[in-house]
């Protein structure tokens, strides 16, 4: 049975997998991500996971 | 004998903006009758919270748009419980774009208001999001003050569990950012990958615990805070060049270097010192000429004629000492937090010039650098 993707978890994972990888290519050198980076980074992550929750629950309610 | 009494009459159910005892818009009015607290100490903290950046101007805007006056049924806007997390997600992005856009986080953030704005607006969102969430709605039904009460306990037993769990993770997360930097980025890679991967089976509680550990993981690799040498408060008073080590590091906590009882050889001498989070002092003799590089993830830093604040704050100032004359070239790190050279203890806040003024680089034919 193929169950209806979770939207919010979806979302969120691939926004934290982007972030990790650019976390990882900090860590090795490759980037230098300061706050001029990350802070925009950070909330757009947060703005795409409460997006993706709002039209999950939009679609949850089926309108 | 029930203990359960009903609520009078008169008494509103739903939030609503009260025509009696109003003074403006019937917020206060309507926020004391609901929740049974005296209109006037709302009052005073709306007038207080508007000294807040005019948080409380907008607090009581916000209610005033979204909460119904009494006896009309409808508030101006009409928001709906399932509509707030995409008004809050599109909100959000509109921030975070403020911030990516700001001209100032392009070259570093050296002020923090993109920031402090992007949470002020989260916090006022939360705020009335909590408030319209909480608004009864069962729209029929009369309740009873106990079964309120005791729904508002259970309301915040789970709020208070779920901020200590966030906290706890978001705890670990910071420490493994400052500790194991590779292992906190290849964590937050797999966490994503756990969530895309249960997206398809519908755990819905991971995305919280995912986001409370992987953001302070991102916030603290931001600040390029290093928790190594550990946490606590520590003093150090060499009292003489040969016990002055190269070095002096802290991980959290409160780190003092008292260097006035060195007598600085003619030259360059050279000191680093790192502060992970917390707050790193350095008190240096007067009649050494000091040249101050200073990198701050977030937080502040007062290096006797100047100081800065902010985020991703990285500067030197370099004057030249006179030739022969003694120069310490300090290299100060703090993640978060801040970092203060001064020629004597700090009693109150760093005012620039009060705590030294560097005269020993001032000498005449000297230039600035």
């Amino acid at each position: 049975m193929i169950r209806a993707v979770h939207l919010t978890a979806f979302v969120a994972g691939v926004a934290l997998l982007s972030l990790g990888v650019l976390l990882v290519l900090n860590a090795g050198g490759n980037i230098d991500l300061g706050f001029a980076y990350m802070a925009p980074l950070i909330v757009a992550a947060l703005g795409l996971t409460l997006l993706a929750s709002g039209v999950q629950a939009r679609r949850r309610r089926g309108g | 004998m029930s203990s359960v009494e009903r609520e009078p009459e008169s008494s509103p159910r739903r939030l609503v903006r009260t025509r009696r005892g109003r003074l403006v818009g019937g917020v206060c009015s309507g926020l004391g009758a609901h929740f049974g607290v005296d209109p006037i100490l709302l009052r005073i903290a709306f007038v207080g919270l508007a000294l807040f950046a005019g948080a409380g101007i907008w607090l009581y805007l916000a209610i005033l748009l979204l909460v119904p006056e009494e006896g009309t049924g409808r508030a101006p806007i009409r928001l709906r419980r399932s509509s707030l997390p995409s008004i809050l997600g599109a909100l959000t992005l509109i921030v975070a774009l403020g911030i990516a856009l700001s001209p100032i986080s392009h070259a570093a953030l050296g002020d923090a208001w993109p920031v402090g704005v992007g949470v002020g607006a989260l916090a006022l969102l939360g705020a009335v999001a909590t408030l319209v969430w909480l608004r009864p709605a069962a729209h029929g039904a009369q309740r009873t003050r106990a079964s309120a009460d005791r729904r508002l306990v259970r309301v915040l037993a789970f709020i208070t569990a779920v901020a200590c769990g966030a906290a706890l993770l978001g705890a670990a997360g910071a420490w493994l950012a400052g500790t194991q930097p590779h292992a906190a980025a290849w964590t937050v890679v797999a966490v994503g990958a756990v969530l895309v991967a249960s997206a398809f089976a519908k755990p819905r509680w991971l995305v919280l615990p995912a986001l409370a550990f992987a953001l302070p993981v991102a916030i603290f690799t931001a600040a390029r805070v290093d928790l190594h040498g550990g946490v606590g408060e520590r003093v150090y008073r060499p009292s003489s060049l040969g016990q002055l080590r190269s070095g002096y590091r802290l991980g959290a906590g409160r780190l003092e270097v008292d260097l006035r009882g060195v007598q600085f050889p003619a030259g360059d001498t050279r000191l680093r010192v790192r502060l992970g989070v917390g707050e790193l002092v350095v008190l240096v003799p007067d009649r050494v000429c000091v040249r101050t590089d200073a990198h701050i993830g977030g937080g502040f830093v007062g290096a006797l004629d100047r100081q800065s604040g902010g985020l991703d704050v990285s500067w030197s100032n370099g004057p030249a000492p006179p030739r022969g004359a003694p120069r310490l070239r300090l290299e100060g790190h703090v993640g978060l937090g801040a970092l203060f050279v001064v020629d004597r203890p700090l009693a109150g806040s760093f005012q620039v010039g009060s705590y030294g003024t560097n005269e020993a680089c001032r000498q005449p034919g000297v230039t600035r650098g």
